[in-house]
Order: structure tokens, then C-alpha cells, then sequence
């Protein structure tokens, strides 16, 4: 409480409370009705990535974890997917790995958001395609990177800065910030 | 001084979050587990029905207004597919011409060089055969010349006939103007300024001139009338020329086939069409007598 201003902690807090699940909100809409025709070769832009980065960047683990779980999970109610709790889980540890970040100079600045969400979307990429080998499903590694990962790592990195934006307007400034509190 | 006053607070809001992650992370397991374990008719597989069934009409709605988009994206991809494809499928045409082209050219060679082996043979005993390949034809009508990859190194000298294979035996094709080194130059018997002292077999052995008319075809001139000749019997040197020297060319040589006799009746020589045996232009490779006895070297030099 030491120096911070109550009307920006109450304000950071309000408006984190409303911002974040309309920003999930919105890019699971997003990422199961539009990013589909988005397609590169088998890989598609994921939205979800940066917002989760985003949210995870400017709340910290326990934000970026929960905003994670929240996204993961209703892309697999919304989208015809066939697992429930996979991608709720790596969304989940996308938003919490970058909530490490959160107090961090650097993690403010846009490359490195970028990067961390271009990362991110790769990671969750693999990880489902591990559990999908894991239900039997198996793709050829090469194909797998090639047609899957990178595509889809490369269309993020041409999606996320708009995400990133948008988040950060909605948002508000880091708690890891002076004078704002979590 | 503050960091002694932060432990408390900092550590409870470390195990809250701590506690708060491994939550959500026991949460996703259970999901996953129960999703997988129960049937298709479960609560978790009803829920999930629920919600795509309430965003289906946004997917539709995306679907419909992302259509158009995709439509042209699509159009631009195939339209790229079918030009790979066709430079593809035109390059695969470019390669199979070429096989065949060379299937072809390895067959002609062979077929050429059975020829060869037994062309010139019958000369032996007076010329060295010398197998030659045309690396180049005169680039106009005007003069029939070629150059050969045979030269006065080779032993083929100026005055050396040329000969090549023909449907039956070898026949007649020129004679060297030029020779260098490691190459020569033969002045076709279709060149204008070719002069081949000439007989017809078969026709009493007449003396005639053999010189070329038009579009590759050969005139015997000098032929007496009394001289029976008629199309179909042929043409060959006759081993001297119309001044009283021996001519370059050895007796004997098939040149070409009668082709017409003509001339009015009051000529004291007829006019003898012959049709070459071999057509120069489409020669790839030739034999060149090479004059090795002394009475071939005194032909060549005249």
C-alpha cells in the first residue's frame, strides 16, 4: 500500500476484474470462428497465445494461469476439438510461465511480448500434439513442425502485436508498475 | 530494512498463487480424466455440446462473411497450383522429348556406324579410311559445304573423296577443299562447283560430267546420245575427269540414281538427271578416303 494511490489500485483492479475475461472472451470467439480459414499450410494463427502472454505479462502467474485455464477451456467447449482440460492445462502453464516474467523491465517492452507469445503458441502446439500421441493419434515429427508448428508460430508472431495492443488498452498498466496493485 | 518486512506478506501471496496454479492444473486433469472416461452422453460431453451449439451460429456467421475471402484465396491458390503444375508437367514434356530425341539420335548412330564399318572398304588397298564427324554445314543455300573433325594430321589431305553410307554400300558425298590441322572442309558433290567425272553402270560405260542443279539434285552432262540410258541405273565415278587428267575420285563410287533423260533429238548429248544417294545436309558423319598408295596421293594431287 506503501505509495500507491487507492484510486489506482481500486481502478487497476476493476477494470483487470471486467478486462480480462471480455478480452478471453473475445479471442476464443475469435480463434474458433474465424482463425480456422486463417490457414497455412495445417497451421492456424492462435489468438489465445497472446492474450493469455498478455494477460500473464501484466497480472503476473496466478493472472496469466487462471486467464489460461479460462481461455483453454472454452475454446475446448466451443470449438469441436474432442478433449476437454488438454488445452485448459497448457494455456494454463503459457499464462503462468509468462507471469514469471511479470515483474521483469524487460517483459514491458512489445518484442519481447511478441516473443514470448510466438513461444508460447509453439509450446501449446507441441504439447497437444504429445497428448495427441499420447490418445494414439501420431503425426511425423518433420510434418508436424513443418505443416503445424512453425506455420502456426509464424502466423502469431503477424497476429500478436493487434492482441498485445488491444490487451494492454483494455488492461491497463502492469501491477508489477508503481502504484498499482494486483 | 524492507526486505525484513516483506517475508510475511510476500511468502502468503507465494503459496496463494502456488496453491491457485496447482488447483487449476488438478481441475484440467480431472476434466481431461472424466471427459475421456465417460461416455458420449456425459455431463462434461453434454456441456461442451451446449456451448458449441450456442456459437455455432457466430461460426456460421464468421463462415459466411469470411467466404468471399477465402474463395478468392483459394482461387489465387489454384490458380498458382495449375501454373506450377503446368510448368511442371512442361518441363517433364521437355525431358521426355529430350530422352527420345537422344533415344532416337543413339539409334540413327548405330545404324550409321554399321555403315561405316563397311564403307570404303572396297578402296582399302589405295586409301586409309578415316570416319569423320560433320561439326559443321554451310549456313546457306548458295554453297554445300561442311567442315569435319578430320584433318591433315589425320592424313586427310585436299582432293581426299568423301564418301558415306548409303542403302546399298557407300556412296559418293564430296571431296576435301581444305585441310588443316585437325580439320577439314568438303565441298559437296550438291555444291555448285563440283565437278565429278561420272558414268552411268549399265549404259556401255559413257563418259559424262557430273555437276549439281538445283535443291540437291546432280546433272550428268556430256553423255553421247548413242549411249542407252534410262532412270533407275546408276550413277558413279568414272575415274577420270573431262580434261585429260586422272580424276580425284577412284572408279567405281556409286553417286546416285538416274532420275530422268531428256534432251532434243537433234542434241548430240543427252541430259541426265541423277538423284543423289546420300543428302549431304543430313550427314552426321562421313568417311574420308585418305590417299595412301602412290597412285591415290598422284589422283590427289592431280
Amino acid at each position: 500500500m506503501s505509495g500507491a494511490s487507492p484510486g489506482l489500485v481500486v481502478g487497476g483492479v476493476s477494470r483487470s476484474a471486467f478486462a480480462a475475461p471480455a478480452l478471453i472472451v473475445l479471442v476464443v470467439l475469435l480463434q474458433v470462428t474465424v482463425m480456422p480459414y486463417l490457414q497455412i499450410g495445417d497451421g492456424v494463427p492462435d489468438l489465445v497465445a497472446p492474450a493469455v502472454v498478455a494477460i500473464g505479462l501484466l497480472r503476473g502467474p496466478l493472472g496469466g494461469a487462471v486467464a489460461g485455464f479460462g481461455a483453454g477451456l472454452l475454446v475446448e467447449l466451443a470449438a469441436p476439438i474432442g478433449t476437454l482440460g488438454v488445452y485448459a492445462l497448457l494455456y494454463l502453464a503459457a499464462g503462468a510461465v509468462a507471469g514469471h516474467y511479470h515483474e521483469r523491465p524487460e517483459a514491458t517492452r512489445p518484442l519481447a511480448a511478441i516473443i514470448i507469445s510466438v513461444a508460447a503458441a509453439g509450446a501449446v502446439g507441441l504439447g497437444y500434439a504429445a497428448v495427441q500421441a499420447l490418445l494414439g493419434t501420431t503425426l511425423g515429427a518433420a510434418e508436424l513442425v513443418g505443416a503445424v508448428i512453425l506455420p502456426t508460430m509464424a502466423l502469431t508472431a503477424l497476429l500478436a502485436p493487434p492482441v498485445l495492443l488491444v490487451a494492454r488498452r483494455l488492461m491497463g498498466p502492469s501491477t508489477s508498475e508503481p502504484g498499482v496493485r494486483a | 530494512m524492507g526486505t525484513q518486512t516483506r517475508p510475511g506478506p510476500f511468502r502468503r501471496r507465494t503459496n496463494v498463487r502456488r496453491i491457485g496454479i496447482a488447483g487449476l492444473v488438478i481441475v484440467c486433469l480431472a476434466l481431461f480424466t472424466l471427459y475421456f472416461r465417460e461416455s458420449a452422453s456425459g455431463p462434461l460431453h453434454g456441456v461442451q455440446d451446449a456451448t458449441g451449439a450456442a456459437v455455432a451460429p457466430l461460426q456460421e456467421g464468421a463462415s459466411r462473411a469470411v467466404a468471399p475471402l477465402q474463395d478468392g484465396w483459394n482461387w489465387l491458390s489454384e490458380t498458382r497450383d495449375a501454373r506450377n503444375r503446368a510448368a511442371d508437367l512442361e518441363a517433364e514434356n521437355a525431358e521426355l522429348r529430350s530422352q527420345i530425341i537422344a533415344a532416337q539420335s543413339a539409334a540413327e548412330r548405330a545404324q550409321s556406324d554399321a555403315g561405316l564399318a563397311s564403307a570404303g572398304s572396297a578402296y582399302a588397298t589405295d586409301y586409309d579410311r578415316l570416319v569423320a564427324d560433320v561439326i559443321g554445314l554451310s549456313p546457306t543455300n548458295w554453297y554445300s559445304t561442311g567442315k569435319l573433325s578430320v584433318g591433315r594430321d589425320d592424313g586427310a589431305v585436299v582432293n581426299s573423296p568423301v564418301i558415306a553410307p548409303a542403302e546399298d554400300g557407300s556412296a559418293l558425298v564430296g571431296v576435301i577443299t581444305t585441310s588443316q590441322g585437325g580439320s577439314s572442309v568438303v565441298q559437296f558433290i550438291t555444291d555448285s562447283r563440283t565437278r565429278v567425272g561420272a558414268t552411268v553402270l549399265g549404259a556401255g560405260n559413257p563418259p559424262g560430267i557430273l555437276r549439281a542443279t538445283t535443291s540437291g539434285q546432280l546433272s550428268l552432262d556430256g553423255v553421247p546420245r548413242e549411249f542407252a540410258v534410262e532412270e533407275g541405273q546408276v550413277a558413279v565415278t568414272a575415274g577420270f575427269s573431262d580434261i585429260p587428267l586422272p580424276s580425284v575420285y577412284p572408279p567405281g563410287i556409286a553417286i546416285g540414281q538416274v532420275s530422268g533423260v531428256g534432251g532434243q533429238e537433234a542434241d548430240i548429248e543427252q541430259t541426265i538427271q541423277v538423284s543423289p544417294f546420300v543428302d549431304p545436309r543430313t550427314l552426321r558423319t562421313v568417311v574420308v578416303l585418305a590417299p595412301a598408295s602412290p597412285k591415290a596421293k598422284r589422283r590427289a594431287t592431280g
